[in-house]
C-alpha cells in the first residue's frame, strides 16, 4: 500500500536525522576524562620546537590565574620571547572558573597582539589564525600553534574516548 | 557560501552559468541539483545531510497528501499534514529556539541546563517555511506534489535562495521546475538585478555599516540625540539595503536560471502607512504568514475578536522568526499594534494627510522598530530609544554624535534618496527622454551596451569592497 | 500608438561582460605567483588551503579557500584603495581599523580604552621600585600620542583623548622619581614635524625636542654635543598606513648622528655577536624602516660605549625608545634597553646584575596606560620561584 511505504519512508528520514544529531555530538557530555591522558595526546599533536614548560609562577604572570585553583593546570609557553607558541590546558569545575579561563585567554591573545601589532608580521600570522580557544567536558584548551587543527581534533578525539571509556 | 562572497561571485557562479548552458535541457535540474548540493557542503557537510533528510521526509508527505487527498480520506490527510508540518517547525524550534527556550524555563524555575545544540543548517527559517508550503499546497490540492524527486529537491535546496531567501511558495515554482523559458532577456535581467543586489549589499550595506557599529559600540548611556538618531538611521538604512540587495541577488540568480520569482521589496521607505510597508518589505515573509496562518485561521472573514486574535498570532509569529530573543517578540508587537491602529482606528483619517508626510512618519515609525530590533536585550532597547528623544545620556548632540553624523550626512542622504523610487523613476524619464530624441529601436540598442559598461563599473566597485572587507556577514543569515 | 519594434534581439551584453571580468581576473590571479607577505597590510597572507577530512566537514576548508583566493587575488592593493577611495573620499568615512584620517595626510591611532586598576598597579609598582632603589636615579616620562598634542590634524569632532590631563595625575601619582612631562613643548611646536604621517611613533626631531626636556632629570647637558642630521629615508610606510590602508603619504626619516666620534658595541639578546653600531641600514630596504633604529624591538639591547662616565642606564621602554637611545650614547659607558613586552626576565635581576646607576622610563602615553606586560615585569621576582 502506497501510504505504508511512503509512511515508512518519512519516519525513516526523521529517524535517520535524529540518529545523526545524537552522532554528532549534540546534548550533555561525561565529564571524566584523565587530564593527563588529554594532555599527552595534545602535546603529540602540537608543534613543540618553540614550546618550554612553564612554573606556576610564570602561569601567574602571563595569565593572571592561580594554577592551585584548578584540579589541573598545564601551560608551555615561548622559548624565546620573539616567539608566540603557547599551550594551556586546564581541567576546571563550574562555569566561573570557565568564564575566568576564557577571560584570562582573551586577555593573553589580545596583549600578544598588541606587542606585536604592525611589528611581527609571522607572529600576527600565528596568532590572528593559528590561535584556537576550546572549552569541553570541563577542560579548557587555549593554543597558540603552526599545528593548531591538528591540536583541536586531539582534543575532541581524547575526550570522546576518555568519556566513552566509563 | 554566502552569495557575496568572493568564491561565489568569482568561481563558483561563472562554472555554474556555462554549465548550465552546455547541459542539455533534461539534466539541467539535476545539475542545478548538484550545484547545490555542493554549495551547502561547502559550509558545512552536516548541512547537506540533514537538508537532504528533511528533503526526503518532505518528498514522502507530499507524495503520501496526494495520494490520500485524491483517495478522499479527509481525516487521515489532515494527520499527516499536521504531522508534516510539525516536523518541519520542530526542526526549525530545535534548532533555533531550544536554547532560548530552555534558559527561559530555567529561569522561571530556578535551576541551571547546558544542552550544546548542533550547527544549525544554513537557511533553516527559510526552508521550513518552503517545505511548510508545498506540505500545505498539496493537501489543499492547489499543485500536485512533485513525483521527480530532483525536482523536489531542487525546490527545498537550490542555492540561489536557500541561504536567505525569498520564501518561494511551493505553488510559485512547482510548475516552474518542469516549464521554465530561458530567454536572453530573462538572463539579461538576472544578471542586472544580480550586480545591482550586490552592490546594495556589499557597497552601501557595508559603508552604513562602519556608521552603525560606531555608535552600537558606545554605551547607550552616554549616547546624545544625534548619536542615537545616526546609529539608528544608519541601521535601518543597512538592513534595507543588506536585505534587499541580498534578495535582488538571489531573484536575479533565479532568473539567470530560467525561474521567476516575485520581488520581495518594493521600495518600503516610501511606503504611505504601516499596512504599506508590510505590502513592501519582506513580501515573501508576509505572504507566507497571509496564506499559510492567517487565512487558515479564517483571517478578515470573521468576528472583530477574533480579526485580532488571527493577527495577533501572526505577527508574534512573525517577530519571533526573526530570532530567539524577547526583542524580536516584542518588536513584533510593536508592528501588530501600529496596525491594529491603522486598520480599527485611523481608518479614513490617513487619507487627509499629504502623503509625502504620511511616508516620513511611516519610515520614522519604522526607524524606531528597528532600534529594538537590533538591541541585544530589552533594557538595551529602553535605554536607547529613551537617547532619542533626548531622555538621559549626553543632551542633544555631543561629539561622538556629530562625529558619525557629520562624517556620514552625505552617506545617509544619499541611502535615503537610493531607497526611494527616485532613482529608478529619474531612469525611467531619462529612458523616455532619449526615445524622443532617438529611434526607440536604436535607444534600446545604446542602452543595452550603456547599461552593460555602468553595472561593469558596478562590478569592479563591488570586487574592491569585497577584497578588502575581511568580514561581511549577511544580518539576515543569522535567521 | 506604441511602437513595439522593441529589438527582439537582447544581446547578452549585461552576462558577458560579467563573465568576461570574473574570467580574466581569475585567470590573472591564476599566473600571478602567490605572495607570501603583503607589504601594504603588513601582514602574512594566506597561502593554499589544506586538504583535511575535518576542514572538509565543518567548512574550514571552504573559509580556508576564501581566504586565499581573497588574498592572492590579482592586484589585491590597487582594490583596497579603491575601496578605500569610495569610503574616505566619496562617504567621507575618517576612521578606518581604529586610525583618524586626518588632514594633511596625518593618520592617527585612536585613543585607547584603559583600565584604571590595571594603571594604579602599574603606578603602585613604579612606586615601589622607586623606594626599593633609592640609590639608582629613577627618572620617567610619558610622552603624549599625535592624536592628544595634534588636535588641528584630527577630523572633525573626533574624539577627545584626555591624555594630557592624564599624564599629568600620572605624574602626580609617582612619588621618589623624577618626572618630566613634554606635553607643553610639544604643544607648542606642534605644527612642526613631531610625529610620522603614517606611524604612531614620534620623529626623530621629535624624540630630540623630548631629549632637550629629558635631559637635566638624569644630570646631563644637552648642549655638550651637537649632531648632523641626516634622512636616511623617504619613503617610510608606517603601521598607521597598513592599519589604515591608506598609503597616500611617504614618511621621512632623519638621524642625528653624534658630530664627536662614539664608538658602540651592541648586543642584542636574542641574537649572537655584538655590533658596531645602533643603525641597522639593512632595514632601510624592507617594510619597517624604522627599523633603521637598533634593528627594531628585542626583549633587551646591552649598548656599551667608551663615554667614561661609569654610569649605567637602564632603559624602560617601548617601540619611541628606539630612535631616543642615540642622543644618549655620549653620556653613559652601558646603556640597557628593555622592553617589557618581550621580556621574561624582572627588574631585580636587571638592576642587581648590572649595577645600574639611572634608570628611564620612557613610553608613549598610549602604551603606558594599555600595556600590562610593564607591571609584570616590575613585580614578579624570579626568586618567588615554586612549583
Amino acid at each position: 500500500m502506497k501510504t505504508v511505504l511512503y509512511g515508512l519512508f518519512r519516519w525513516l528520514a526523521v529517524a535517520t536525522a535524529i540518529a545523526f544529531l545524537f552522532l554528532t555530538g549534540a546534548g550533555n557530555v561525561a565529564r571524566n576524562a584523565d587530564p593527563q591522558k588529554v594532555f599527552e595526546s595534545v602535546c603529540l599533536s602540537a608543534d613543540m620546537t618553540n614550546l618550554q614548560p612553564a612554573s606556576n609562577q610564570m602561569i601567574k604572570r602571563l595569565y593572571d590565574i592561580n594554577p592551585a585553583d584548578y584540579e589541573f593546570c598545564m601551560l608551555y609557553y615561548p622559548k624565546t620571547n620573539m616567539d608566540v607558541d603557547e599551550l594551556l590546558l586546564v581541567k576546571f569545575t563550574d562555569r566561573s572558573q570557565e568564564e575566568a579561563l576564557r577571560n584570562a585567554a582573551q586577555s593573553r591573545l589580545n596583549g600578544q597582539k598588541k606587542a606585536f601589532e604592525g611589528y611581527g608580521a609571522e607572529q600576527m600570522g600565528l596568532l590572528g589564525s593559528h590561535s584556537l580557544t576550546e572549552s569541553r567536558s570541563g577542560f579548557f584548551l587555549f593554543a597558540v600553534n603552526p599545528n593548531d587543527a591538528e591540536i583541536r581534533s586531539a582534543f575532541v578525539k581524547a575526550l570522546e574516548e576518555e568519556s566513552s571509556c566509563r | 557560501m554566502p552569495l557575496s562572497e568572493l568564491f561565489f561571485v568569482f568561481i563558483f557562479l561563472p562554472a555554474a552559468i556555462i554549465l548550465y548552458r552546455l547541459t542539455p535541457d533534461r539534466l539541467r535540474n539535476a545539475l542545478l541539483l548538484l550545484l547545490s548540493l555542493f554549495f551547502i557542503a561547502w559550509g558545512s557537510l552536516s548541512d547537506v545531510i540533514l537538508i537532504a533528510l528533511c528533503i526526503a521526509f518532505n518528498y514522502f508527505t507530499a507524495l503520501e497528501l496526494d495520494h490520500l487527498r485524491r483517495s478522499d480520506s479527509r481525516i487521515l490527510k489532515k494527520l499527516v499534514l499536521f504531522s508534516g508540518i510539525a516536523v518541519n517547525a520542530g526542526m526549525l524550534i530545535f534548532f533555533k529556539y531550544f536554547v532560548f527556550l530552555i534558559n527561559n524555563v530555567c529561569a522561571v524555575i530556578g535551576t541551571e541546563f547546558s544542552f550544546t545544540v548542533p550547527k544549525v543548517p544554513v537557511g533553516i527559517s527559510f526552508f521550513t517555511f518552503s517545505a511548510i508550503s508545498c506540505l500545505c499546497d498539496v493537501a489543499k490540492g492547489d499543485e500536485n506534489a512533485v513525483r521527480n524527486p530532483l525536482d523536489f529537491a531542487l525546490y527545498i535546496a537550490f542555492f540561489a535562495k536557500i541561504t536567505s531567501g525569498p520564501i518561494v511558495k511551493f505553488r510559485d515554482m512547482a510548475r516552474q521546475l518542469n516549464d521554465r523559458a530561458m530567454t536572453a532577456e530573462l538572463t539579461e535581467s538576472g544578471m542586472k538585478l544580480f550586480i545591482i543586489g550586490l552592490s546594495k549589499k556589499v557597497i552601501m550595506a557595508g559603508c552604513l555599516g562602519f556608521l552603525f557599529d560606531g555608535i552600537k559600540a558606545q554605551d547607550p548611556a552616554s549616547l546624545s540625540v544625534a548619536g542615537a538618531w545616526t546609529g539608528a538611521l544608519a541601521y535601518s538604512l543597512m538592513l534595507y539595503y543588506d536585505f534587499s540587495g541580498y534578495s535582488d541577488m538571489a531573484i536575479g540568480l533565479g532568473k539567470i536560471f530560467g525561474f521567476s520569482f516575485a520581488k520581495n521589496f518594493d521600495h518600503p521607505y516610501s511606503s504611505v502607512s504601516m499596512t504599506d510597508f508590510w505590502r513592501r518589505w519582506h513580501i515573501s515573509l508576509g505572504a507566507w504568514f497571509r496564506d499559510y496562518v492567517y487565512i487558515p485561521l479564517g483571517g478578515s472573514r470573521v468576528g472583530r475578536a477574533r480579526n485580532i486574535f488571527n493577527l495577533s498570532v501572526v505577527w508574534l509569529l512573525t517577530g519571533l522568526w526573526h530570532g530567539a530573543n524577547w526583542t524580536f517578540v516584542v518588536w513584533g508587537i510593536y508592528h501588530l499594534l501600529l496596525l491594529l491602529l491603522e486598520k480599527f482606528v485611523l481608518k479614513g483619517l490617513l487619507d487627509r494627510i499629504p502623503s509625502l508626510l504620511r511616508a516620513a512618519m511611516t519610515f520614522l515609525l519604522a526607524v524606531i522598530g528597528w532600534t529594538v530590533f537590533f538591541s541585544d536585550n530589552i533594557a538595551y532597547a529602553g535605554s536607547y530609544l529613551l537617547r532619542m528623544i533626548g531622555i538621559g545620556g549626553s543632551g542633544l548632540a555631543d561629539r561622538t554624535g556629530l562625529f558619525y553624523l557629520n562624517g556620514g550626512v552625505f552617506l545617509l542622504v544619499c541611502a535615503i534618496i537610493g531607497a526611494t523610487s527616485l532613482p529608478s523613476a529619474a531612469l525611467g524619464k531619462l529612458d523616455r527622454l532619449m526615445e524622443r530624441r532617438i529611434d526607440k529601436r536604436a535607444a534600446a540598442q545604446l542602452m543595452q551596451p550603456v547599461t552593460a559598461l555602468l553595472l561593469a563599473l558596478l562590478m569592479l566597485g563591488c570586487t574592491a569592497f569585497m577584497i578588502s572587507d575581511t568580514v561581511s556577514s549577511f544580518l539576515y543569515a543569522q535567521f | 500608438m506604441k511602437d513595439n519594434h522593441q529589438s527582439k534581439k537582447t544581446l547578452l551584453w549585461t552576462t558577458c561582460m560579467f563573465l568576461c571580468i570574473v574570467i580574466c581576473f581569475d585567470i590573472v590571479s591564476l599566473i600571478i605567483p602567490d605572495r607570501q607577505f603583503s607589504e601594504t597590510e603588513n601582514r602574512m597572507l594566506a597561502g593554499p588551503p589544506e586538504i583535511t577530512g575535518e576542514g572538509l566537514i565543518d567548512g574550514g576548508f571552504g573559509e580556508d579557500t576564501a581566504k586565499y583566493l581573497s588574498d592572492q587575488f590579482a592586484y589585491r592593493d590597487t582594490w583596497a584603495s579603491m575601496s578605500f577611495f569610495v569610503r574616505h573620499t566619496i562617504f567621507h568615512q575618517n576612521e578606518m581599523n581604529g586610525v583618524y584620517i586626518g588632514s594633511d595626510g596625518y593618520l592617527m591611532l585612536i585613543p585607547s580604552e584603559y583600565d584604571p586598576d590595571a594603571l594604579r598597579q602599574k603606578l603602585d609598582a613604579v612606586n615601589l621600585v622607586a623606594k626599593k632603589y633609592i640609590h639608582v636615579n629613577q627618572c620617567i616620562s610619558v610622552i603624549p600620542n599625535a592624536a592628544a598634542i595634534m588636535r588641528n590634524k584630527l577630523p572633525e569632532y573626533a574624539r577627545k583623548s584626555g591624555q594630557i590631563q592624564k599624564i599629568r595625575e600620572i605624574n602626580d601619582s609617582l612619588h621618589g622619581i623624577k618626572t618630566c612631562d613634554v606635553s607643553g613643548t610639544f604643544r607648542q611646536h606642534r605644527d612642526e614635524e613631531l610625529y610620522y604621517h603614517t606611524d604612531h611613533i614620534w620623529t626623530t626631531y621629535g624624540a630630540y625636542l623630548a631629549f632637550r626636556e629629558i635631559a637635566p632629570m638624569l644630570h646631563i647637558d644637552p648642549d655638550s654635543f651637537s649632531y648632523t642630521i641626516q634622512r636616511v629615508s623617504e619613503s617610510f610606510d608606517g603601521t598607521l598606513a597598513s592599519k589604515s590602508g591608506c598609503h597616500q603619504y611617504k614618511d621621512v626619516i632623519e638621524i642625528y648622528a653624534p658630530k664627536k666620534e662614539t664608538p658602540v658595541s651592541v648586543h642584542y639578546s636574542e641574537i649572537d655577536g655584538m655590533k658596531g653600531t645602533i643603525y641597522e641600514s639593512s632595514f632601510l630596504s624592507t617594510k619597517d624602516q624604522y627599523a633603521v633604529f637598533l634593528g627594531g624591538n628585542h626583549p633587551m639591547v646591552t649598548i656599551r660605549t667608551t663615554a667614561g662616565t661609569d654610569r649605567t642606564l637602564l632603559l624602560i621602554k617601548d617601540s619611541y625608545a628606539n630612535c631616543f637611545v642615540q642622543f644618549l650614547l655620549p653620556y653613559f659607558d652601558q646603556i640597557i634597553l628593555i622592553d617589557p613586552r618581550y621580556c621574561f626576565d624582572t627588574v631585580d635581576m636587571i638592576i642587581t646584575q648590572n649595577d645600574v646607576t639611572d634608570l628611564l622610563y620612557l613610553y608613549n602615553a598610549d602604551t603606558f596606560m594599555t600595556d600590562t606586560s610593564l607591571t609584570d615585569f616590575l613585580t614578579f621576582s624570579s626568586s618567588q620561584d615554586e612549583e
